[in-house]
């Protein structure tokens, strides 16, 4: 007789498990920041290859070629931007975890449980750090858009 | 675990069809199969897998106990979020629309049969945080005479955390638990915390030392999940950051606890406590007389027994 | 490294990058130099007066944001599989990256000739 494997590996980052927005913005918020961590890495490996022209190829190179790009909207400058909007929520959700995990604040005290029954580091004040992380991470992303394509 | 408090009083759909993932070990098979249940006002998914197994089809294998969230055995994937069956009405999870519900073995525990899991590998983990009160003092740890003192606050600090029934629906829904099987799980770093913020335990050097390792808090990214589903409000994703401030202080020698001592025996009996000038006796009872009356039960025959 | 140590990087590295890449973003906010638009900012003159003064904060931003990346894939990795071998190759090609993309970074930064 044997027992099926059930663990749902990697993919049980992705699923989740009736999280949502109103109950459990948590989750929803680790996800994002794993996603736009790894998305960071891969723009971070663009950008120290990218801005090393500067040494390699000199200015010339580096006015014609890589500042060109991002003068228009091309999917080069739109993958900088979807990288900045990364880096912003990543940065914004990352001083709450700072305070969160490594200093355990904003997570309520221990209580006895009562109705109805939301556990204290739900309810804390993280919860609502949350709410302002993607309030505003949507501003300023919305600003460095403006920034980038219409000043 | 939000729990739809409204939903025992509504009426469930009249039929509702269950959809259960099925696993035959000998077989090695895999399959859903659905059941159409005639439902009650009330009726919790458990209920139904009962009927089910009633009525149906005796072959459905599940684990239950004490069908009223006290004995955690009854831990089920049910639409996608893993809640103890007997707390889960029908009326919560199937609608008018669609009366249907989806039920999965608990998520990252191996399946021995259809929606039985295997908890070894869990109690396990549990057993390695050791889960007991650790005193220094050999002699009074084996044979204890005294009680500790403990303040109320003292209690609040970890009291929320004994609450734990074991069910397993945290590492169910932990998406590290998920991916990294050296992971303790939030259960066990719960119980952790548990004892190192017990003011009787005085093992908080030996825990730490022990929890300085991979599998520990240190894996935890807050997705806080295990708090969301959680049945008992233990709030294991809170117990998990303060276990990992205290592995960090430790690790930089911050970390300072105040440890209780057995309260000292008591060396004369106190004198009682006088009634208040104020408190006017029943009429005709005569107080002095109760007090030199002999008790219903000698107290030596409760010293005997 | 020990999990409580790699956790200590990363929270510390954190900590320095808020900071750092708000500077790093702020820059090019084109005000700050009295320019006409944002790739403005990138002009030879003002990349080289920022490169030339603050070289040593560029470089903290460089090793922080490697350090942080890296670590931070590398704990993610780790997770997908317990072998022992797997953890030498994760290990391994982490460091391998982490120098040589500090490598090509610093050389940016030393290499870099006036306009
Ligand atoms: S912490 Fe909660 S969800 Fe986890 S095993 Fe204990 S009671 Fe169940
Ligand atoms: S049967 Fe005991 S908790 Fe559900």
């Amino acid at each position: 007789m044997k027992a099926q494997k059930n663990r749902l590996g990697v993919l049980g980052s992705f699923k989740l498990m009736g999280a949502n927005l109103r109950d459990n913005p948590e989750r929803v918020a680790f996800l994002m920041h794993r996603i736009t961590g790894i998305i960071l890495v891969g723009f971070i490996f663009a950008h120290i290859i990218s801005t090393n022209s500067l040494a390699r190829n000199g200015w010339e190179h580096w006015m014609a070629v890589e500042v060109e790009h991002l003068r228009t909207l091309n999917p080069i400058s739109l993958a900088f931007f979807i990288a900045m909007g990364a880096a912003v929520f990543h940065g914004l959700n990352g001083i709450r975890l700072l305070l969160v995990e490594a200093l355990a604040l904003w997570i309520g005290r221990p209580e006895k449980p009562k109705p109805p029954y939301v556990a204290p580091s739900l309810k804390g004040f993280q919860r609502r750090a949350i709410y302002a992380v993607f309030a505003l991470w949507l501003i300023i992303w919305a600003a460095i858009g403006y920034v980038m394509f219409l000043w | 675990m939000p729990v739809d408090l409204k939903a025992v009083t509504r009426r469930p759909p009249e039929t509702v069809k269950i959809w259960v993932r099925r696993f035959h070990p000998e077989k090695g098979a895999t399959w859903w199969q659905s059941y159409e249940v005639k439902t009650h006002r009330g009726m919790t998914v458990l209920d139904a897998l009962l009927k089910i197994k009633a009525e149906t089809d005796h072959t459905l294998v599940f684990r239950y106990s004490c069908r009223m969230g006290v004995c955690g055995s009854c831990g089920l994937v049910v639409n996608g979020e893993p809640r103890l069956s007997c707390q889960t009405q029908i009326a919560e999870k199937a609608t008018q629309e669609k009366p249907e519900i989806r039920l999965e073995p608990l998520y990252n525990f191996p399946v021995l049969r259809d929606l039985l899991t295997d908890f070894s590998e869990f109690f396990e983990k549990h057993r390695k945080v050791r889960p007991y009160l650790i005193r220094l003092d050999k002699e009074e740890r084996e044979n204890p005479k005294l009680e500790y003192e403990q303040r109320p606050e003292e209690l609040e600090e970890y009291y929320e955390y004994t609450l734990c029934i074991s069910c397993g629906l945290c590492a169910a829904a932990c998406p590290v638990y998920a991916s990294n099987p050296k992971f303790l799980g939030p259960h066990a770093l719960a119980q952790a915390y548990r004892y190192l913020a017990d003011s009787r335990d005085e093992g908080w050097r030996l825990r730490l030392e022990e929890l300085d390792e991979d599998g520990s808090a240190y894996r935890c990214h807050f997705a806080a999940s295990c708090s969301y589903v959680c049945p008992k409000v233990v709030d294991p994703a809170g117990a998990i950051q303060r276990l990992r401030r205290a592995l960090l202080t430790y690790k930089f020698r911050l970390f300072r606890k105040r440890t209780a001592k057995p309260v000292e025996p008591m060396k004369e009996a106190k004198p009682t406590v006088p009634l208040p000038p104020e408190a006017e006796p029943i009429e005709g009872v005569d107080l002095s007389a109760l007090e030199r009356e002999e008790a219903l039960i000698p107290k030596q025959k409760l010293l005997e027994d | 490294m020990k999990a409580g140590t790699s956790a200590i990087l990363q929270y510390l590295t954190a900590f320095l990058l808020v900071f750092l890449i708000s500077w790093h973003m702020a820059l090019r906010f084109p005000p700050v130099y009295g320019v006409e638009s944002f790739p403005e900012t990138l002009s030879p003159e003002v990349l080289y007066k920022e490169i030339s003064t603050s070289w040593l904060l560029l470089s903290l931003l460089l090793v922080a944001t490697v350090l942080h990346g890296i670590n931070g894939i590398r704990t993610m990795l780790l997770e997908w599989n317990a072998s022992d071998s797997w953890r030498l190759l994760v290990n391994g090609a982490s460091l391998l990256a982490a120098v040589v993309l500090c490598a090509i970074g610093i050389h940016t930064i030393v290499a870099v000739v006036p306009p």
